[in-house]
């Protein structure tokens, strides 16, 4: 069943540029302890942060071809979840119950997305915009959601890298910022909030065009601020 | 003439000289020194070498040298032919290879001491060690985003130089003292540029990438 409810169930939880192929890295949402990696297919894929066969955490593991690696006895896991080699049993065949749990998880408009609602639609069609960086604030997604809302945000007053911002609109994904940066430059910001726990967020910044060093310098020494105005007001 | 390590294999500090000496690919003698449990580096023959009691130390035939961003400076000055590891081709390189030296012992001084806490039981304020720690963190993770912006991959242009390796180890370690590296995207992408530099070797809570070659078949 797809209600509008299931649109927002998607979680931005990095940025395309972010994870490269080959990569590995942790994601913590909602309680849940999880990898996120890309095969060198260029496959986005999320599994459960716990090797079955003896607890480590598979974000510890690397990506050889197309199957995440466990670090610690090189079992290897391929984008169904299912263990498909075990380096010390090379003649075996892994049964199908040694398997680790995965979520369905995109690359789309320029973010990796995991949904905990395994009947998710389809997320909408959205630009894929270049990454800027994302940044980790000690703060709820509430929090953060309230502060954008309320239009309070914070300035940068350095001659050249100064911006003073306005948020443009919220969507159910992310929310837009236009920055008027000191030099005379603007960029728009694309900020998607993802709720690590309950007293910590991550945003994953992108930019909208083409922007030159010093405007992305600017934009990320902004970032900078927000996430201390955040923190301080919060 | 050789050069000659004093060396206990769990320092970064230690560390620091193990690895730039393997990227120089440059021979040197070690001994091991036991700091953990022996406190062998407050015995008085090793005062006699070091009176200050710390490790690394480095000798050179005459000349001893009793901190690791000293010998990085010796050693790039003195065996690297490349001449890229410390370049001093302007006042503002020179200057920010400093800045990341002393960058370094804020690392050590941090998160270097929450892994001590962590690992060997030395005593400190540890919530406050660890707020301090993601502090530098922080300013690590701005500066590579910021490098990140310029298309370069290290800390002072885009081929490393003895700024990375003295900020490496302690940054690489910084799990070992509770203080993980989810929130430093940029600064992981740096440690993989660096675990990826032709001739790295370990240590023991950094390993090698495992993603490049096959492992031995059994």
């Amino acid at each position: 069943m797809n209600t509008a409810a299931d649109i927002t169930s998607w979680l931005p939880v990095a940025l395309s540029d972010g994870l490269p192929d080959g990569g590995v890295m942790r994601v913590q949402t909602a309680g849940h302890d999880l990898a996120l990696w890309r095969a060198h297919d260029h496959s986005v894929h999320c599994v459960d942060n716990r090797c079955p066969h003896r607890g480590m955490r598979l974000s510890f593991g690397f990506v050889r071809g197309n199957r995440l690696n466990c670090i610690y006895h090189g079992w290897q896991y391929g984008e169904t979840g299912a263990c498909a080699y075990i380096p010390a049993h090379p003649e075996l065949t892994p049964p199908e119950s040694l398997c680790v749990p995965t979520l369905p998880c995109v690359d789309h408009g320029g973010r990796v997305w995991i949904t905990l609602d395994p009947d998710a639609t389809a997320l909408p069609a959205m630009p894929a915009h270049p990454g800027l960086r994302s940044v980790a604030v000690n703060v709820s997604q509430d929090r953060i959601q309230a502060a954008l809302g309320s239009g309070a945000l914070p300035s940068t007053t350095h001659p050249q890298r100064g911006c003073s911002a306005r948020v443009l609109d919220t969507s159910a994904f992310d929310c837009r910022i236009a920055l008027d940066v000191a030099t005379g430059d603007t960029a728009t910001l694309v900020v998607s909030i993802q709720s690590v726990s309950a007293e910590r967020s991550q945003l994953h910044t992108q930019l909208t065009a083409a922007a030159s060093v010093e405007l992305k310098v600017a934009a990320s020494r902004w970032l900078d601020a927000l996430r201390d105005h955040l923190e301080a007001t919060a | 003439m050789s050069l000659h390590l004093y060396d206990y294999v769990l320092s970064g500090n230690c560390y620091k000289v193990r690895l730039f000496l393997a990227l120089l690919n440059q021979h040197c003698d070690v001994t091991a020194v036991d700091f953990f449990p022996g406190e062998a580096h407050l015995s008085p023959t090793f005062l006699e070498i070091n009176p200050a009691g710390t490790l690394p130390v480095l000798t050179d035939g005459d000349l001893t040298l009793c901190d690791s961003a000293a010998i990085l400076v010796y050693l790039a000055q003195k065996y690297d032919n490349s001449g890229t590891w410390h370049p001093s081709t302007d006042a503002a390189t020179s200057a920010w290879i400093q800045f990341w030296l002393a960058f370094a012992s804020k690392l050590s001084d941090t998160v270097g001491q929450a892994r001590l806490h962590d690992m060997l039981n030395l005593p400190c304020d540890i919530d406050a060690t660890r707020t301090a720690g993601h502090r530098a963190l922080r300013e690590l993770e701005s500066h590579l985003s910021e490098q990140g912006f310029r298309g370069h991959r290290f800390l002072i242009g885009d081929t490393p130089t003895i700024a990375d390796i003295a900020c490496f180890p302690y940054a690489a370690l910084a799990p070992d003292g509770g203080i993980e590296h989810d929130d430093y995207p940029a600064v992981r992408r740096w440690l993989v540029d660096i675990r990826r530099l032709p001739r790295f070797i370990e240590m023991p809570g950094i390993h090698r990438l495992h993603d490049q070659a096959d492992d031995p078949t059994p």
